[in-house]
Formats: structure tokens, sequence, C-alpha cells
């Protein structure tokens, strides 16, 4: 179990992954990201103003069964954000290996 | 709990919001639901999936800043229409006195809570004062007789005990009065700032 603090910082570059992958929708993402990571509706909403506020996702609307859906779709921004993350691995990597040496051979 | 009382529930708990951000989450959760049915969810379970209404209504009210709910209450939700400035002004004759009076009626509320302490303890002190000058006085009458002095110092003693005990229901009776002002002060308040709907 991850915790709280690191699990916040993830979630952000979860969602834009799960729009990277492809345009999807509020549901969609929580069910997409569920074997991963957990995620509530309450949760969710909040972050997906704050991307968007931020550019890293664009919301559109799309009919559905004769209601709207909000979509979204991420931005040409929201994938650098991703890139960054990534770029960043290896200092979580080294930070990992640093905090597993401070255990010894456990 | 249905969708509906779901979305009316909500929208009771969210009624500080600016209309527009009510719509918005409530948009939110009704498709949610709505794909969660379609998901073969039942209504009432995914309903029940977010859990308590009232902490779904709470982190919602937490996410907004403060700033929005004190501007939804001050500002009107439509904002200025030409129509209401025109009537503002006209009718500023009208509002502003009324506006003055009703400054002027807390204000003479306070002053006449104040004054009310004021003269309780003015009075208590009086008591006081009284009784220990009746106290001294008492030394100057031994000539006059020795039932003059016990008399005196009888008095004396009476006044001193009014003061104690005026004292003490003084203090009591400044304390309530202190908390009336202060929950005025919150109701004034609470015209502007409200937390939570009822």
């Amino acid at each position: 179990m991850i915790n709280p603090q690191m699990k916040k910082g993830l979630l952000d570059v979860c969602i834009l992954s799960v729009l990277q992958r492809d345009d999807s929708y509020g549901y969609k993402i929580i069910k997409d990201l569920s074997d991963y990571i957990k995620l509530s509706e309450s949760t969710l909403y909040p972050i997906l103003r704050r991307l968007e506020t931020a550019g890293f996702l664009e919301v559109y609307s799309v009919e559905h069964r004769g209601r709207l859906r909000k979509m979204y779709r991420i931005t040409d921004s929201g994938t650098d954000q991703i890139r960054e993350f990534l770029d960043g691995w290896n200092e979580i990597e080294a930070i990992y290996q640093y905090i597993k040496e401070g255990m010894g051979n456990e | 709990m249905s969708k509906d009382t779901f979305l009316h529930q909500l929208r009771i708990r969210l009624s500080q919001l600016p209309e527009a951000e009510i719509e918005k989450r409530l948009d939110y959760y009704s498709e949610i639901i709505e794909d969660m049915k379609e998901d073969g969810i039942s209504e009432e379970e995914a309903v029940a999936s977010f859990g308590d209404i009232n902490a779904v209504a709470q982190q919602i009210m937490q996410d907004v800043p403060m700033a929005t709910l004190v501007k939804t209450k001050v500002k009107p939700k439509k904002g200025w229409t030409a129509t209401a400035i025109v009537i503002a002004i006209v009718g500023s004759p009208l509002w502003l006195t009324l506006f003055f009076a009703l400054a002027a009626v807390l204000c003479s509320v306070f002053v006449v809570i104040w004054a009310a302490i004021f003269c309780m303890f003015a009075a208590v002190a009086a008591l006081g004062i009284s009784g220990l000058f009746l106290l001294f006085k008492a030394f100057t009458l031994f000539s006059s007789g020795f039932s003059y002095v016990l008399f005196t110092v009888g008095a004396a003693f009476v006044l001193l005990g009014l003061c104690a005990l005026g004292f003490l229901f003084a203090k009591v009776v400044a304390s309530a009065l202190i908390r009336l002002i202060k929950w005025i002060f919150i109701q004034i308040k609470g015209l502007f700032i409200r937390k939570e709907a009822a």
C-alpha cells in the first residue's frame, strides 16, 4: 500500500496516462485505474478540474444514449507532464536505492 | 437512496455554492451513476458506493475556496443588471435610510447593553463605598452613645453584604450580556458566511 502523500502525487500522472491511451470519461477513468490505484468519484473530480485549469487536459461533451457525457482529452502539455514524470524516475530510483541501502541486508 | 433523491439531497447541502458550481457537481454525479447503471450496477448500489452523502458534500465544500463562498453570499447570483443599478440608485433615499437606521439600532443595542453592565457595577460600587464610609463613620460616633455606633456598624455591614451579593449577581448578568453581544455579532456575520447548509 503506497502512502497517501505519494498516492496523491501519482494520481495526476495516472489519470493523464489513462487519457494518453485514449480519451475517456469519469467512470471509465476510475475503472481503468482500479487495478493499479484506488480512486473514489469524489477524489477524481477535483483532480480533473485542477488538471483542466493547469491546461493538461481538455473537456468536451458527447451524446451518449440520449444524455451528455463529459469526455476528457489530454493536451500536449499534459503529455509533457507524463514525460517529465518518466524522466524523473531515475532520481526516484536513486532515492529508493539509498533508502534500501540504509536498511542493510534485510 | 435513488439517484434523484441523492442529487436532490446533495443540492440542498451545496446550496451555499454558486448555481453554476452546483450544476457542475450534480452533472458529474449524475453521469457517474448513469455509467454505473450501464455497467450493471443498480441505482441504489451506485449511490451507496459514494458513501455518506454528508461526507461527499463536506468534501466538495472543502474543495471550494472560502472566497467563492463569501462572494456568492454577498453578490447577487446573476450580477448587477442595468435595471438593478437604476433601482438601487433611485431607491437609495429609501434603502440608505433603512440601512443607516438598522446600523443605528444595532449601535444603540450595543450601547444599551454596555450601559446596563456599567450601571450594575456602578450600583455595586456605590453600595460598597457607602458601606465602607459608614464603617469609618461609626468610629466618630462614640460620643453620641453606643447604640448609634452599633446601628451604624450594622448598617455598614448590611451595605457591604449587599455589595458582595450584588457583585456576584452583576458578574453573572454581565457575562450573560457579553455572551448576548457575541451572539449578535455571530448572527450578523452569519448573514454573509454560512459554512454548512442546514
